[in-house]
């Protein structure tokens, strides 16, 4: 090694100061990572009530356009009841 | 947005003080994290793993020092268990590097800017990096970095020794630091 030793205290001072000022900007997708890890929970409960919504819409759009074979027997089974007459 | 107001945020779970504290203090952390890391890309993976490790044990965190040199810590601690997965490294910490590193000397006197001082220590081999980093930036003693490497004391000791003077030689070939009889008249122009 060439030179050295010759600063002791000063050449520690210099190097923390100055790494000290640096500063570095991480891209997005660290951000997005530490949100995405965080968050789990608030996700999955987001994704089972969209699925879970989604599928009563489904069932209720199908059952009012063609009602199904279990719901016509079930109308049939139902005991007769007189309209009311005034 | 006051670093209380962050605190309780985050002590909430809330998204937004999160964020906050993560713009504050990632460009900082990052910069750490790039010390001690590879390369860029394995520094963001170490600052992605930091900043988690931050908000889930942000419970802890008592009000008796910096907020920084709390996050600061685990940061640092998160690079070094990056850094001791790699069985090269250990191996890294018993070498003396003598001649390992070559460099070019530069012509032309530059200002001594943060980032060249910054990139001379990456060229450093990651023994004496991680030793340098720790003991002469970071502030732990030579007792701290033998727990945390899982070394000797004094082995943490000579591997700065070395580092010391490995990067003192870098920076003069460099000229970022004048050779010792301009060293006076340096010493005044930058500071």
């Amino acid at each position: 090694m060439m030179e050295s030793n010759f600063y002791s205290d000063e050449f520690e001072q210099l190097i923390r100061e100055k790494t000290e000022q640096y500063k570095m900007y991480p891209s997005e997708k660290v951000w997005k990572g530490v949100y995405g890890s965080l968050h789990t929970k608030k996700r999955w409960f987001i994704a089972g009530m969209s699925v879970l919504v989604t599928g009563i819409i489904v069932v209720a759009g199908k059952e009012l356009i063609a009602p199904s074979a279990h719901i016509g027997a079930l109308k049939k089974t139902l005991p007769y009841r007189p309209p009311i007459q005034y | 947005m006051t670093e209380e107001a962050i605190l309780q945020g985050c002590l909430k779970n809330e998204s937004a003080a999160q964020r906050e504290l993560y713009n504050r203090y990632s460009p900082k952390m990052l910069a750490v994290c790039y010390r001690f890391a590879h390369n860029r890309e394995d520094a963001e993976d170490m600052l992605q793993e930091g900043f988690i490790k931050v908000f889930s044990q942000i419970h802890t965190f008592q009000n008796k020092g910096a907020f920084e040199g709390w996050i600061r810590r685990i940061i640092v601690h998160t690079c070094i268990n990056n850094l001791k997965k790699n069985k090269r490294f250990a191996e890294s910490l018993d070498i003396v590097h003598a001649h390992g590193v070559q460099v070019r000397e530069e012509s032309v006197p530059s200002i001594v800017q943060a980032k060249q001082i910054v990139e001379c220590i990456r060229i450093l081999p990651i023994g004496y990096r991680t030793v340098l980093n720790l003991y002469a930036i970071e502030g732990y003693s030579h007792k701290e970095i033998s727990d945390m490497l899982d070394i000797e004391e004094s082995t943490s000791r000579s591997q700065y020794t070395r580092a010391k003077q490995m990067l003192e030689d870098i920076l003069i070939k460099k000229k970022i630091l004048p050779k010792p009889r301009e060293k006076a008249e340096w010493l005044v122009a930058v500071r």
